[in-house]
Formats: C-alpha cells, structure tokens, sequence
C-alpha cells in the first residue's frame, strides 16, 4: 500500500512535470508561431509593398524638340543622318524601325512608332530625296507625298530619384522573347516550375562552380535575385538569405511568373554612370546600345544579360576583354537551348561588343537645360511626381543647337587660354540661347563640361556684368524724348556718394570726347557719356526698367549702377535682350511646351507667353543701335560684324567678367566668361565671350536682321551725329522719330527741304 | 499672365500704319528653309483641331507652324484668331500686334492682323476704336 502510494506520488509529480514542461512547449510554441506569423505578415507586406511601388515607379522621361522634316527644309541627307544616329538608328537595310539606307541623294528611313503630344505615330517608312542643300520631297512607302514628318524626339533625361535609380519601364510585350528566354536559360532554368527557390539549381550550381572553364552559374533563382535588387543589401548572412528566401517565395505565391519576370527585366542593376544607377534591360539598351530594347540582336542581348552577374566586373567599357568572353559564353547557351540557329550564333560570336560610349550615352544628359525644366515646371508638380508618376514631358531644346553651343564654346575657350597663355582648362563659360519669337530656350550651356552635372552658371551664378546693362539706360531715354543722334556730353563725372566717397568713372580709353550722338555712346559704351545720360533720366527710372524686364529689382541704386555694378544671371540678361531681339515682346525664357501622363493624355499646356513691353518703335531704335554697336562698336571684332545681327559686350571691373548678349533674326545668344573664384581674366567682353558667340554662329546657319527702311531713316556722321552722306562722313542709318530737331553737316550737299519734308522734323545748318 | 513681372511700358495701341518703320526681308538666302507646304498643312491641321473643340490641340498646331518660321507674320495672327476664338481677349491682342510687329511691309498680312485687332478692340466693348482702325485697314492695299 505504502509502496503503492509512494509510486503514485512519484508518478504524479511526474505528470505535473510532464505537465509543466507541455504547457511550457505549447504556449512557446504558440509564440513562435505567433512571432513567425507576425514577422511572415511584415515580410509581406515589406515585399509586395516594394514589388508593387516599383512596379508603378516610373522618372518622368523629358524629350527635346523632333527634328521636322518636310519638302523645302534646308537639311541634308548628312545633316539628318546626325540626327538618326544621335536617336540610334541603324545603318542597314530599313527594314525595321530603327534603320536607315543612305544612298546619293536619297535616303530611306523606318521611323520608329512614337506617341507625340496630340498624336501616336505608327512606324512606317519614308523615302526622302535630295536637291541643292535641302530637301525635295518625301514619300511614303505607297509612293504618296508627305508635306510634313517629325523624326522621333531624343530623349535627353528623366527625374530619377535622389537614391539615384534610373529606368525605362517596359511592358511585358516590349520585351524581346529571346531576352526571356535567356535570362531563364542562363540564370535560372528551372524558373517556370520552381516556388520563389530551387534546390535542383543551387546543386547543379554548386557543381557547375567547381568544375572550372563552364559559365558561371549563382544558385539564386530571378525572383530570389529580384528580391535581392529591391533591398541592395549585399551582407553574406544566414538571416538575410532566409529572409530573401522568404520573400521570394510570398512574392511567388502573390504574382504571377510573368508579372516576376518582368520586374526582373525593369529592375535589375545594369551599370552606373555618375550618381545616376541604370536599372533595367530598357535603360541597359539605351545606355550601352543607345536604341530600344526590341531592336537589339542576339549578340546586344547576350552582352546585356552577360553584364548583370557583376555591372562592374563585366562593364563593356572598363572591362571589353571578360565582357566579350562572357557575352560568348551567353551565345553558347542561346545555342544550346536552340534559341537562335547555328549561323545566327556564329555570326553574332563574330561581331565586336560595340557598346556606346561618352556622356550622351543612352537618354543623353543635358543637366543645365533639365535645371530649367524643373524650374518651369515646379509650381505644377512636387518632385515625387516628376520620379514616380510616368510623366512624358516635352521640351523646346534643339540638340543640333545645343551640339553647336556646345562645341562653340569649348573650342573657343581653348583657343583664348592657348592665345593668352592662361592656364588650360581654368576658364569657365555659361551660354543660354533662346529663339528670338517665341522666347523658348534652344540649347543651354552651364558651364564648361556641358554634360557634367555641376554648378549650373547659367541659372546660378550671378555675376556683375557691365556695359550688358548700358542699353537699359539707352532705351529709358529713347523712352524720355531722346533719339539716336541725340547729342549728350562724354565728359568727366565727379559725385560725392551718401558715405562721402567720392565716384569719378572713366572711359575704357582714359579720355573724353565731348558732345556724342547716343548712338555712338552706345557703339562705343562710352562710360562717362551714358552716365551723365542716366543722371540726366534720372537712376531711380532706369533701375525701375530694368525691373520691369527682369522681374527683379537692382539691388545697386547707386549712379554705379548705370554703368552694370548689378549681378545678373545669363537666364535674366537673356530675358532683356530678348525683349529688344522680338522687337519689344517680353517673353519669359521657356524650356516646356507640354506634359502627358503615363497614359498620353495632356496635363498641361505651357503655350507661348508674350507681353508687349517696349513700344515697337523704341525696339526697332534698340536694335539699330546694338547693330551699329557691332558694325562700328565695341563689337566690330566678330567674324559676322556685318551680317545683320546685333549685340552688347560687357566687361566688370577688373576684367573679372566677360559678357555678350547677341542676336540674329531668329536666335538670341547670351555668353559669359570667368574664372568661379571670380579672379580677374584679363578678358574684355570682345575678347572672351563674343569669340564663344562667333565660334557658336559659325555651327549655325544665321539668319540676318531685316533692314531698316522707312521714311524715317536718317543717315547720320557716326562721330558727331550730324545729318550727312557717305561721300562725307563715317554714316549710320538710324531711325528718328517724327518732329526731332536735327543738324546737318556742311559741304555735304544735303536738301534741307525736301528731308524736312519727309521726316516732319526740323533741319537746320550746322 | 501669371508669374510675369508687372508690366512698366503699356500695351500696344497703336491705330496708324505710319507710325513703325517697315523692315523689309532680305534675299532669298541658300540655307533659308521654304517652309510653305509644311506650315499650310499645320494650319488645316489646327483648324480640323478647332472644329473638333480641341483648342490646346489646334493652339499646338500653330505653335509648331511658328517654330518653323518664326518671323512668318500671319501664322502669328492666326494663333491671335485662336484666342480670340476662345474669348481670351487679351491674348489675341498681344499675338496680333506680335503680327503687325513683323508684317513688314506685307499688305495683306498687315490688314489681317489689324481688323483682327479691331475685333478684339469691339469684343472689348471699344466700339469706336474698333470701327477706326476697320476704317483704315479694310481696304488697305498697301
């Protein structure tokens, strides 16, 4: 009994223990699971929360202005063939979008198919014909004539997000079979069967891996890699290879394999190129091949997918001898998974990598000009739409201008540090040119390096720029009853400024030269004549003017300020000039014309904007007087002084700054010169920023000034102001207005009457 | 126009044919494009645009007509028309004097742009401002 009961008891702490120890598993048990559920539920929503946000993702593309093809364009076959290769288009039969045939006099072109602003272009082909420097007709493939065709746009960036990814994002059906089928065949066999892993991969891997001379193969199948790409984390950890496993598997379970492969496609990293990350095969085709994905041929295909096991160690650029022998091990497995024939292999094995290379690679990157993108369009869109939404925004940047400011600019700067031994590769230069009309911006230049994205000069830096400003203080006067051959005194100035300094400016010659027309002042920015011409107007109504052209209000309201002591930036003196290059419509530089969502439909419209500021008359006479400044002035020095144009150096004290402001009939260009520490160049305007301008014009095809005619035109003595004739005074034609007195030169035989008559003015001896 | 500085000299007014000297075009240069047919077929495409109710659209038309021939006067006018179309007064004001400041010496492209100001002017309730400068213009011939 007793013994009995002493078993009992032992079996019943037993039981408790047992008990215990059950509860004890269960409820940790329980946790677990809970704990691992829980956890379960964050990696799926991290997971599918990443897939899905990337998915939709998209930078805003921006594109520059189609070159506009039509019978009568002055362009030649050479001229748009710059323009196929620049968008990427293939010498070849024309078969395909994305080709050309070049023969004499003609040329045949399959245009890509390309969603405009108002329209969806199919592709299809056109045959063009040649005459004398232009184009003489184009027809479609039937043989009908076409009056007006666009070239697709080049697109020249995108609004990548500030951790720096880049990409196309394509649609499974823009995806070239065989790049499926050899990302599968290469990367992960077994990727239509397995759940997110595959065991059978990791093994074949492993065993391909120590047997050497093969392709090297990673056991991670697409979607564990894909994952990976997502979190960039590169740690060799067990916890973090569950966790990829993990979600590789939910992401598997969620979405279908098409959905996987093609995140595959739109995300994988492919290269870098500056702070800018290339994901994806449509941003890989555009960078190493420039062209869409679609057109590429087996050997650019396997190049690409030969590329992404190490972007770095396989880079086509750094690295051509491993790229080239891996993308060969990638034609082997196309062939051996009978992707392509036995020719198709051999002939592809055979061609040369012929990656892209330079700065304008693949979505080429004007930084200067998309600042000025962002700029128009950042009162309608916060930067999260610009990276994410799919915005397809369209620009007014001319890529052959830009290409010719471009190229104007460095060779200019090489040849004014070579000719006046400054150090080589000191100098730095801004350029903004905008057309004339419309105000919209061609081509901007921030600073030397003109794809490098660095400090923009041309919005940023604000600099002093000196007698740039004097035709402000001209136009006030032509505006308060003073006209071009009105006289004003070149005489010394003496003012005693509020903090008792004293101010007494000079001539850039040291000297004086007493009673001068205004057009001569002007031509010669002679110092001491346009301020005494300010103080006459009055400082506070010339500052007030220019205001009223920059939006901004001088700072310098001192007499110092007639002759440019105010810092303006190349966008704001461009803003002036361009009111006086439209003949008086002031009209806010652009860089937009329209934006699309990510399905084509307009979000907005940015059409031309103009604003009559000056008085036409006055304009025309601003005008005359910047064309006189370069046939007779301080701008005389320019290779095209005399083919109709117009223009204003600038220089600020101490040669610190070197400016020119200029124009034709149809383009205004404004360049500056100077060092970023703002040390003195030795430049003057005309010797440092107008041979920038001159080396531009000479890429460029001018388009000369209308002449002046018109009753009211006046020939007048440069010097004096004189009414005379060529056959007895240096003459410049400037107009006059109705009722102005004017003085004759003597012993020039002028008819007093009969031009008394004609321009209702008094006319009296000298 | 929103974000614009404030405006110092005042809008265009003018009345007289006399009061601008004219520019006159220079001679046909071998780079000069002849941009005739191409800015035609803009113009039909703007108008099919105008008939469809799709302004944006047809104002695109134009603007692209005038990137390819900026200084071309009456393309100028007919963005003007557009506007005035679309009861924005003020807008087809500014592109017709943007027309008359480079008509030049071109009659017909000079009439056009100002009865297309005169119009304007009458919407504007400027009646009689209207009917002067219709006086002048209408049978102008150069």
């Amino acid at each position: 009994m007793v013994k009995r009961t002493r078993k009992n008891r032992r079996r019943s702490v037993f039981r408790a223990i047992a008990g215990f120890f059950l509860k004890l598993t269960f409820y940790a048990g329980l946790l677990v699971s809970a704990v691992a559920v829980g956890y379960l539920i964050y990696l799926d929503r991290t997971i599918t929360g990443t897939f899905e946000g990337r998915r939709w993702s998209v930078p805003a593309a921006v594109y520059a202005e189609p070159l506009e093809l039509y019978p009568g364009a002055a362009l030649t076959a050479s001229d748009i063939v710059t323009e196929l290769l620049r968008l990427g288009y293939q010498s070849r039969s024309a078969s395909q979008p994305g080709t050309y045939q070049r023969s004499t006099n003609h040329l045949r072109i399959h245009l890509r198919s390309f969603q405009f602003m108002e329209r969806t272009r199919s592709a299809e082909k056109i045959d063009i014909t040649f005459g004398s420097y232009r184009i003489k007709a184009i027809e479609d493939s039937s043989g009908r004539g076409i009056v007006l065709i666009r070239l697709d746009p080049a697109m020249i960036g995108s609004f990548f997000p500030s951790h720096g990814e880049d990409r196309i994002v394509l649609a499974p059906e823009q995806v070239p079979d065989l790049l499926e089928q050899t990302l599968k065949a290469v990367e992960d066999q077994n990727f239509d069967h397995h759940i997110g892993f595959d065991l059978r991969g990791i093994a074949r891997a492993f065993w391909v891996n120590i047997t050497s001379g093969e392709l090297k193969q990673g056991g991670s199948t697409l979607t564990q890699q894909l994952v990976k790409s997502y979190f960039l984390d590169n740690r060799r950890t067990l916890a973090r290879k569950l966790n990829e496993l993990a979600m590789a598997v939910i992401l598997e379970a969620r979405f279908s394999k098409v959905d996987l492969l093609n995140a595959y496609v739109n995300e994988i990293y492919i290269g870098q190129d500056g702070n800018r990350a290339v994901h994806g095969f449509g941003l890989g085709a555009q960078f190493f091949y420039n062209k869409p994905l679609i057109e590429l041929n087996p050997a650019e295909i396997a190049t690409l997918v030969a590329i992404i096991r190490g972007p770095s160690y396989y880079n086509p650029q750094r690295n051509p001898k491993r790229a080239l022998a891996r993308r060969n091990l990638v034609l082997d497995k196309m062939l051996a998974n009978q992707l392509i024939d036995g020719i198709t292999h051999k002939r592809n094995k055979n061609s040369t990598l012929n990656v892209v290379s330079g700065n304008r690679r693949g979505g080429a990157y004007y930084p200067a000009f998309m600042d000025l993108v962002r700029r128009d369009l950042g009162h309608l869109f916060d930067e999260d739409d610009l990276r994410t939404n799919g915005l397809r925004i369209f620009t007014t940047l001319r890529p052959r201008t830009q290409d010719a400011v471009e190229s104007g600019l460095s060779t200019a700067l090489a040849a004014i540090e070579r000719n006046r031994n400054l150090p080589p590769g000191g100098l730095q230069a801004a350029v903004v040119m905008t057309n004339t009309q419309t105000g919209e911006l061609l081509a901007v230049a921030g600073g030397r390096k003109a794809g490098f994205d660095g400090f923009n000069r041309a919005i940023n830096a604000r600099r002093p720029v000196g007698s740039l400003l004097k035709p402000m203080v001209y136009l006030t006067a032509l505006e308060n009853g003073y006209h071009l051959a009105s006289i004003i005194q070149d005489e010394s100035v003496l003012l005693t400024m509020p903090n008792s300094d004293v101010w007494a400016p000079m001539n850039f010659d040291k000297r004086t030269h007493g009673p001068v027309p205004l057009v001569r002042a002007l031509g010669d920015s002679l110092n001491l004549a346009t301020v005494n011409l300010g103080l006459a107007i009055g400082v506070d109504t010339v500052a007030r003017r220019i205001e009223s052209l920059t939006g901004r209000a001088p700072k310098n309201r001192y007499p110092s300020l007639l002759l440019g002591a105010e810092s303006l930036t190349p966008v704001e003196v461009a803003a002036i000039y361009g009111t006086f290059a439209s003949g008086g419509f002031y009209m806010p530089p652009k860089a937009v014309i329209a934006v699309l969502d990510e399905r084509g439909s307009p979000v907005s419209h940015h059409p031309f904007q103009l604003e009559q500021r000056i008085k036409p008359e006055i304009a025309q006479a601003m005008t005359r007087a910047l064309e006189v400044v370069m046939q007779t002035g301080t701008g005389r020095t320019s290779r095209y002084a005399s083919s109709g144009i117009a223009g204003k150096t600038g220089t600020s004290d101490d040669f610190r700054d070197s400016w020119f402001a200029g124009f034709d009939a149809t383009t205004l260009t404004v360049a500056w010169v100077g060092y970023d520490d703002n040390s003195p160049t030795g430049l003057t305007g005309s010797a440092g920023a107008l041979k920038i301008w001159d080396a531009i014009m000479a890429n460029l095809d001018l388009v000369p000034l209308a002449e002046l005619s018109g009753a009211n035109m006046v020939e007048i003595e440069y010097t004096t102001g004189l009414v005379a004739n060529a056959g007895c005074a240096q003459i410049v034609s400037v107009p006059i207005p109705e009722g102005s007195v004017l003085r004759s030169k003597p012993g020039c035989g002028i008819n007093l009457r009969s031009l008394s008559n004609r321009l209702r003015s008094w006319l009296q001896n000298d | 126009m929103p974000g614009l500085p404030p405006v110092q000299a005042p809008e265009q007014d003018r009345t007289s044919p006399s009061a601008t000297p004219g520019r006159e075009r220079q001679p046909t240069e071998a780079r000069t494009p002849d941009t005739g047919s191409a800015t035609l077929a803009l113009l039909r495409q703007s108008e099919r645009a105008t008939r469809a109710g799709e302004h944006s659209e047809a104002v695109g038309y134009i603007e692209r007509a005038i990137r390819l021939n900026p200084l071309q006067a009456d393309l100028w006018t007919e963005l003007a028309s557009l506007h005035l179309r679309n009861d924005d007064l003020e807008n087809a004001l500014r592109f017709a004097n943007k027309a008359v400041s480079l008509a030049g010496r071109r009659a017909d492209w000079l009439r056009d742009a100002w009865l297309l100001i005169a119009d304007a002017k009458q919407r504007q309730g400027h009646t009689a401002q209207a009917r002067e400068i219709r006086k002048r213009w209408r049978s102008y011939r150069g």
